[in-house]
């Protein structure tokens, strides 16, 4: 998934949550990885839309993303591949240099509509010419997997943060963890008592593809790199995946759109456009969000 | 490059001494493959979002940052610093 993650936890557990946080994100990167060959998504996407049987943890996310498509109209659209892999982006990022331009696939997002999920038989057929990219859903999932394994473990409390997806858990109900949120002006830094945050934005995966700058947001509804006035949005929710979903559907949709939508989800944000303004949503700390 | 780089350090600068003030310590990890759990698929749709989904909560911040009133603040002792934030690792 191409992030650091990081568990904060009482001093005797941090051995054994350690352990179970760095196997669970490997597992999760070595089946979910779009940038490994040999994973069961670079398998399912290379099958070109023939019938795939996978394993139940792609299975798992695959559902959650669609589903997150369906909430969200297609505003968050896992189905974006080709176009992401014609903008550039078609290696981890940190080893993105100046790439050549490419030709844009024909096309908007939306292929995620023509998915076929057997469940009962746990196969998978993408539509021919789609491909998958779970990289988002998938990060925030395995930070909410982490969680729950952890407090199975028996943890009492702490936080457990990857790639922009951080969520707490345990500790006493009127302890708050103050979170400083990333790359907001003034640095904001709000009192998170239970639930996750997750940030998109715009501003730090950047690279250059023939001399122009791009980024790896696209609007499914154009299939081109967002430009719709945000240039990053901060979801709080219970947990990390209904954040990063959310977070990524109200930058794509735009200041108006994306305030109404996390609004009509009961969900707080903040949202920060491209002058540098934050703007609080919902029952996000006002306080906290001055610039 | 650089930035990003600083901002992962801060971040577990910032976790460990949240680790010191309360008896919690940091832990980092990088990606390291290993062979998946087995969970077993389940035939019944699923609902992936739902209210657990909603379940998140601020305190207060004008009850966190109230002054103490001037009779308790001659008997108790001034409250502990509060300790400093924990920064998200990065941007998704």
């Amino acid at each position: 998934m191409g992030s650091e993650a990081v568990v904060v936890v009482p001093a005797g557990d941090l051995t054994r949550a350690g352990a179970l946080v760095r196997a669970l994100f490997g597992c999760w990167e070595a089946t979910l990885s779009r940038f490994l060959p040999a994973s069961e998504l670079s398998r399912l996407n290379a099958a070109d839309g023939e019938e795939t049987t996978v394993g139940s943890l792609l299975l798992d996310v695959l559902s959650a993303a669609l589903e997150a498509a369906r909430l969200t109209r297609g505003l968050y659209d896992p189905t974006l591949l080709r176009h992401l892999v014609a903008a550039g982006y078609d290696r981890p990022f940190d080893e993105l240099v100046d790439v050549p331009p490419a030709p844009r696939p024909p096309g908007r997002g939306g292929a995620w509509r023509r998915i076929v999920v057997d469940r009962e038989r746990s196969t998978v057929t993408l539509p021919r010419g789609a491909g998958v990219d779970l990289g988002g859903i998938a990060k925030g999932m395995a930070v909410d997997a982490a969680v729950e394994g952890l407090t199975t473990l028996g943890v009492e409390g702490g936080i457990v943060a990857a790639g922009g997806d951080l969520r707490v858990f345990g500790g006493a109900p009127a302890v708050s963890w103050p979170i400083l949120v990333a790359d907001v002006p003034g640095e904001p830094v709000v009192p998170l008592v239970r639930g996750a945050l997750a940030t998109s934005g715009v501003t730090r995966r950047r690279w250059l593809q023939g001399g122009r700058e791009r980024h790896h947001v696209l609007d499914p509804r154009t299939g081109d790199p967002v430009a719709g006035g945000l240039v990053q949005v901060t979801v709080a929710a219970g947990t990390c995946r209904a954040a990063e979903v959310w977070a990524t559907a109200a930058l794509v949709a735009g200041p108006i759109l994306g305030r109404m939508l996390l609004e009509r989800h009961g969900l707080s944000g903040l949202a920060v456009d491209g002058t540098g303004r934050a703007v609080p949503i919902g029952a996000w700390p006002r306080a906290e969000a001055a610039a | 490059m650089l930035r990003r780089r600083l901002a992962a350090g801060s971040v577990v600068a910032f976790a460990g001494l949240v680790g010191l003030a309360s008896g919690h310590h940091v832990g980092s990890t990088k990606r390291r493959p290993l062979r998946p759990g087995a969970q077993r698929a389940s035939a019944a749709p699923t609902r992936w979002f739902d209210q657990q989904d909603q379940s998140y909560s601020f305190s207060d911040p004008s009850t966190a940052a109230a002054p103490p009133d001037s009779a308790s603040s001659q008997s108790a002792p001034p409250p502990p610093p509060p300790p400093p934030p924990v920064a998200q690792t990065s941007v998704s």
